[in-house]
């Protein structure tokens, strides 16, 4: 059984590579979105497992966006990417209720182990 | 800016000594004037006497002619009438041969002959023997005498004259001396004076140049000190304020009027204490050495207090020393420094978002998720991505940096086996090993390396020794890495054969922006040892270096280990590397400092307070105790009488402190060295010759 999980973030140059990234894990189905607004239109059309969020995006921010996905879809497992990875910055995500933290660079070869993991967990 | 030369007062001798010279000079002149004129005076009148007398003669033998003209007359003619003028003539010669020097013997006997011969022919005319008298004129006695009286005066005469002109040479020639005397006197004064005006006029002059200069000088620095934005105060002696600036007024709300021959306790607190106000604040005994007293209290004229940064000058002037204060705002310090925080902080993570599609993008190519690329690609593509994983690690250790700066380094502590962390270091530092043809050997212990502590930090600890230890090994030496328990301690060595550390950095390896290899192979920012002893640091452990037999290095951790007693670490195939020193000082940076310097000398095991070296006692003895005098909760000789070894034996102690020690506490200590006057190397020195002393008697 795959797991389909929706991506977003507004850099291309990370949408890409994180669909390579994943893409050669079969057992994870991607939705990838550029913006918060996308997101939230995936969200209804795809009904994902979890999803990954880039914490800084111009239209709606990632905590924010958690909060409007949350609305529309209680308990859903989100993961935050950032570059931010001090202690203070995690805990803060986890405090609103990310399920966890990827920082930035993350190893792409083993992003989905990492995400499995963090979803397991 | 050059402080110029302190000026010299006159000479008092030399001026006395002119002063004396001078006068005495000047009185010497006048007496030689008035002797010489005194003689001038005594000449003229000499001359003067020598006229006198040659006239007197003419006038004696002009009388002498006069009376016998008239006894001629009365004599020829009987006519008692030309007799008139003999008796006047006669009291005129009496006169003028009473004039000293006119008249000789010769000329008083002549003059006494002729008025004899005179007196008889009269007496005989008047007696009416008229003829008798003519007779005895006519004799010509009267005439001979008279002949040779005037003979006698003409001689007389003569050497009166010579007499006289001699001496009016004399005066005139003695005159001449006075006058070219006087001239000379009277240009020699008119010198002297022109001399004495001159330097009078010069020593105006330069006392008017100087006192323009120190007008001057006292301008440019006044301006300086009220145009500087830094606040600044000057403290006479006694702690008086005596100068202050507008920036200073400003930070402390006064006009620097109001504050001015004010005691600096006023405003701010850096003399505590009792005693002198040098002595209070330090400069007598060398605390000012270092004068940044920082995090001050400086009280604000509306009663708030400010925390102020003192930087303290001394001014050494012939008045006793004063003090420039320089103060600075501690809260704008803390502004800035937030603020270089910050643009660390988002340059790091700015940084952090391209190189992570950058890195993304590498990892993907060399995973083959695109295609399998050819031998070449493959290079270079490895290349690209090694260098770009270096730019995230130097990143990541500013970003470490940072945090340690502000204090936000957390650690995650949890229960873990040092070991799992060396294995993980172990397969982390595999592809860096290998390309650089070296070996990587764990020689963990057997049993557990039980430790409370963040995992991910230590392993940052470890990957960085080992990534140094693989940079600086030969191609084909191989690194150990190893954890096992020892004395009560979980202790982490990594050993290598490179070149060792070079001297000259060994006392700041563990500062930051050092890095102790040679640069070509430095792998790092400078950062890695700085923040590994931060790691540990807060792991309440020590790190350190030594150097191996045979060469290379060896750094090595210790850490508490939780659950292990100092009797059940599992008998170690090594001896303990190096004697153990304990060392008692809250200041950190001491500790440090001494840690450093000690390495490869002594294993250090650092201690803030009496309680912490008590609890360190508890796992044995040291070989060797280095205490500071003052810690926060007593004094270090307080611990001597715990400094014994298994045998009973005391351990030998250093006082190492910047305060005086009382003797009393000095009696227990092997030597007492003063921070500051003594300095690393000698202490360095003495903790070797201690150590040695105490293996010696093993030795022999």
């Amino acid at each position: 059984m795959s797991l389909r999980l929706l991506f977003v973030d507004d850099d291309p140059d990370i949408r890409t590579i994180v669909e390579l990234a994943l893409g050669l894990d079969p057992t994870i189905e991607l939705r990838v979105a550029a913006s918060a607004g996308e997101a939230l239109n995936a969200l209804a059309a795809t009904h994902p497992d979890a999803a990954l969020l880039d914490v800084s995006m111009p239209d709606m921010d990632g905590p924010a966006l958690l909060a409007a996905l949350h609305d529309r879809s209680p308990g859903l497992p989100v993961i935050f990417m950032t570059a931010h990875g001090r202690e203070r910055d995690v805990a803060a995500l986890r405090v609103i209720g990310a399920r966890g933290v990827i920082v930035k660079p993350f190893d792409p070869l083993s992003l989905s182990a990492q995400i499995l993991a963090l979803l397991s967990g | 800016m050059s402080a110029g030369t302190r000026p010299r007062p006159p000479s008092r001798r030399r001026f006395l000594l002119v002063a004396v010279l001078a006068p005495l000079l000047v009185a010497a002149l006048i007496a030689w004037t008035d002797s010489e004129y005194a003689r001038s005076l005594r000449l003229q009148s000499a001359a003067a006497r020598s006229f006198d007398r040659e006239r007197a003669q003419v006038m004696l033998l002009s009388a002498m002619k006069d009376a016998e003209t008239a006894q001629r007359g009365y004599l020829l003619t009987g006519n008692a009438a030309f007799l008139g003028p003999y008796a006047p003539a006669r009291r005129f010669v009496t006169r003028l041969r009473a004039v000293e020097g006119v008249a000789d013997p010769e000329v008083a006997a002549l003059i006494d002959t002729k008025f004899a011969e005179l007196d008889r022919t009269l007496a005989l005319s008047r007696a009416g023997r008229r003829e008798a008298a003519r007779a005895a004129v006519a004799d010509g006695e009267g005439r001979r005498v008279m002949d040779r009286l005037r003979a006698a005066l003409a001689r007389a005469g003569v050497s009166e004259r010579a007499l006289t002109a001699e001496r009016r040479a004399a005066f005139a020639r003695q005159r001449s001396e006075l006058r070219l005397l006087l001239l000379a006197t009277g240009a020699m004064l008119t010198l002297a004076l022109a001399l004495t005006l001159r330097s009078l006029w010069r020593s105006r002059r330069e006392a008017y140049d100087a006192a323009l200069d120190a007008y001057e000088k006292g301008e440019r620095n006044a301006a300086i000190l009220r145009g500087t934005s830094d606040a600044l105060l000057i403290l006479n002696p006694s702690g008086t304020i005596e100068m202050i600036n507008d920036a200073a007024g400003a930070l402390l709300g006064y006009t620097p009027e109001e504050l001015e021959r004010r005691d600096v306790a006023t405003v701010l607190r850096i003399a505590e204490g009792s005693g002198g106000f040098h002595e209070r604040i330090g400069l007598d005994d060398g605390r000012l050495d270092r004068p940044l007293l920082t995090d001050r209290v400086a009280r604000h004229r509306d009663g708030s207090e400010r925390h102020v940064d003192v930087a303290i000058g001394v001014m050494r002037v012939p008045s006793g020393d004063h003090l420039v204060l320089s103060l600075r705002d501690a809260s704008e310090r803390a502004r800035v420094e937030r603020a270089k925080d910050e643009l660390i902080s988002t340059i790091g993570h700015e940084l952090r978002t391209p190189l992570t599609s950058v890195v993304g993008s590498l990892a993907l190519l060399r995973g083959g998720a695109a295609a399998d690329l050819p031998p070449q690609a493959a290079r270079l593509v490895d290349i690209a991505d090694n260098n770009a994983r270096r730019l995230i690690r130097l990143i990541n250790d500013l970003l470490d940096i940072d945090r340690i700066e502000s204090g936000q380094l957390a650690m995650a502590r949890t229960p873990l086996d040092l070991r799992e962390v060396v294995a993980r270091a172990a397969l982390d530092s595999d592809g860096l090993a290998r390309s650089r043809d070296v070996v990587l050997a764990d020689a963990s212990a057997g049993a557990p390396v039980p430790v409370e502590g963040d995992a991910e930090r230590l392993l940052q600890v470890v990957t960085n020794l080992v990534s140094n230890a693989i940079h600086a090994s030969p191609a084909g030496a191989t690194v150990t890495i190893a954890a096992r328990v020892e004395a009560g301690r979980a202790l982490i060595a990594v050993e290598d054969r490179g070149e060792g550390v070079p001297a000259a950095v060994r006392p700041r390896l563990f500062e930051r922006f050092e890095s102790g290899r040679a640069a070509t192979h430095a792998p790092a920012s400078g950062l890695g040892l700085a923040i590994s002893r931060e790691i540990v640091r807060r792991h309440d452990g020590t790190i350190w270096f030594e150097d191996r037999d045979g060469g290379g290095t060896r750094f090595a951790f210790a850490l508490p280990s939780p659950g292990t007693e100092p009797g059940d670490a599992p008998a170690s195939d090594a001896p303990l590397p190096l004697p153990l020193l304990l060392h008692l000082d809250d200041d950190p940076d001491v500790r440090d400092t001494v840690a450093a310097a000690l390495a490869g000398v002594a294993r250090v095991l650092p201690a803030a307070s009496l309680a912490m070296a008590r609890a360190l006692l508890r796992d044995g003895a040291p070989d060797l105790a280095l205490l500071d005098m003052q810690v926060v909760d007593g004094h270090g000789p307080e611990l001597a009488p715990e400094l014994v070894d298994a045998s009973g034996a005391p351990v030998p102690v250093v006082i190492y402190s910047g305060q005086v020690v009382p003797p009393a506490l000095a009696a227990r200590a092997a030597v007492v060295l003063t921070k500051g006057r003594h300095d690393l190397p000698e202490l360095v020195a003495t903790v070797r010759r201690l150590l040695a002393e105490r293996h010696a008697p093993v030795d022999a």
